[in-house]
């Protein structure tokens, strides 16, 4: 039977570190609770366990990381913002890492780019520097780099990859569901500020936490 | 009595918290550590052999005469942390975030570095063979890279190859 307890998370742990085995081993069904959580008032939405394992594994294997990003696309899809998450087939038989999902966006989009920054608290918790403007700069500008990086036509990886028609295919996402209120404005501003304007991006749980 | 690291990692798989310690003359391999923490940690003589780092963060370390072969390092952190004498070879790095640390007599081979991300760091005679970098937007940003008496100070942000292309360009002493 699958667990459907989710636990309470500080300020100083991301929501996604919380959801493990006793092991420290990733506890996909805990995952896969908290995307049903975010999608409860969403009345069409729909992902079985079996998708939402598929969306957390790269190479074959589940992260944190990889399970924070699948639960965003998938509030994506429960808002009603992107449909049609899933894997780059021909990435992932290539063993190439390019955006993180193809899927069709509220405006053309093909591919999804999700971001998940932290707040001062989880940082410092790791005993790295805390600063929220640093942080949301970097951010901004390993976006813009990653963007440059597919779109540079000497790129030997593009062939193994499905790419983006152009730069307006790629929508990139922000969920700053693991920052607090208290710091989600400055992030914002920090990773625009980052970006210089290089692409459209979109936050989610920016203002309060689904 | 100081505990080994392996003993502490026992058969953990990830979300480690580990700090203030210190070891030596370890040999950890196949392991997978991911999204752990490890703060002010001392290795001495250690070597890290397929071992899956992946999404972890390392502040305050320090690793002397250490090895990682085979390892995955993909979307480390490491802040704050000095690599003195070592090796990393055969490893996957992208997306790897070197902030204020520092590599001395270092020797990086066989790396994918995908996206990689170094500030405010420097390298000191060390030494960069095989790397996959090439138009693989690894960023290097307000750093110092010294060899042979030579030194450059990278004031800005510039692709990882500018630092490839500084090293190639000493010859050999």
């Amino acid at each position: 039977m699958r667990s459907t307890a989710l636990q309470a998370f500080g300020p100083s742990q991301t929501q996604a570190s919380t959801f493990n085995n006793p092991d420290g081993s990733v506890n996909l069904d805990m995952g896969y609770q908290e995307v049903l959580r975010r999608a409860r008032s969403s009345e069409n939405f729909n992902c079985s366990f079996d998708r939402f394992v598929d969306l957390t594994s790269e190479a074959g294997e589940s992260t944190n990381d990889s399970m924070r990003a699948a639960i965003s696309a998938l509030q994506l899809e429960a808002d009603g913002i992107v449909s049609n998450v899933r894997r780059d087939p021909r990435a992932e038989a290539n063993g190439v890492k390019s955006f993180d999902y193809l899927a069709d966006g509220p405006n053309g989009e093909t591919h999804l780019e999700i971001k998940g920054p932290v707040g001062s608290e989880i940082k410092k918790a790791a005993g790295l520097g805390p600063s929220v403007t640093k942080q949301g700069k970097k951010l901004g500008f390993k976006i813009k780099n990653q963007l440059n990086y597919w779109f540079n036509p000497e790129n030997t990886d593009r062939p193994k990859v499905t790419l983006p028609e152009n730069r307006s295919k790629v929508l990139v996402v922000n969920d700053l569901f693991d920052v607090p209120v208290s710091e989600k404005q400055q992030m914002e501003s920090s990773i625009k500020v980052g970006l210089k304007g290089a692409h459209p991006i979109l936050f989610i749980n920016n203002r309060i936490n689904r | 009595m100081s505990q080994t690291f392996k003993s502490l990692i026992g058969n953990y798989k990830g979300n480690l918290k580990i700090a203030e310690q210190t070891f030596s003359d370890e040999i950890i391999s196949t392991k997978i550590l991911q999204s752990s923490t490890f703060i002010k940690l001392i290795f001495f003589n250690c070597s890290f052999h397929k071992v899956n780092f992946s999404g972890s963060s390392f502040a305050k370390c320090e690793f002397h005469g250490c090895t990682f072969s085979e390892a995955i390092l993909k979307r480390v952190e490491f802040e704050s942390c000095r690599f003195d004498n070592c090796k990393i070879t055969d490893s996957n790095l992208d997306k790897v975030d070197f902030d204020d640390t520092n590599f001395n007599s270092c020797q990086f081979k066989r790396i994918s570095l995908l996206a990689g991300y170094f500030t405010d760091c420097k390298m000191i005679e060390s030494d960069f063979e095989e790397i996959n970098s090439y138009d693989a937007c690894a960023i290097i940003v307000d750093s110092q890279i010294s060899k042979f008496n030579r030194s450059i100070d990278l004031k800005g942000d510039f692709s990882f190859d500018e630092l490839l292309k500084f090293l190639k360009s000493i010859p050999a002493s």
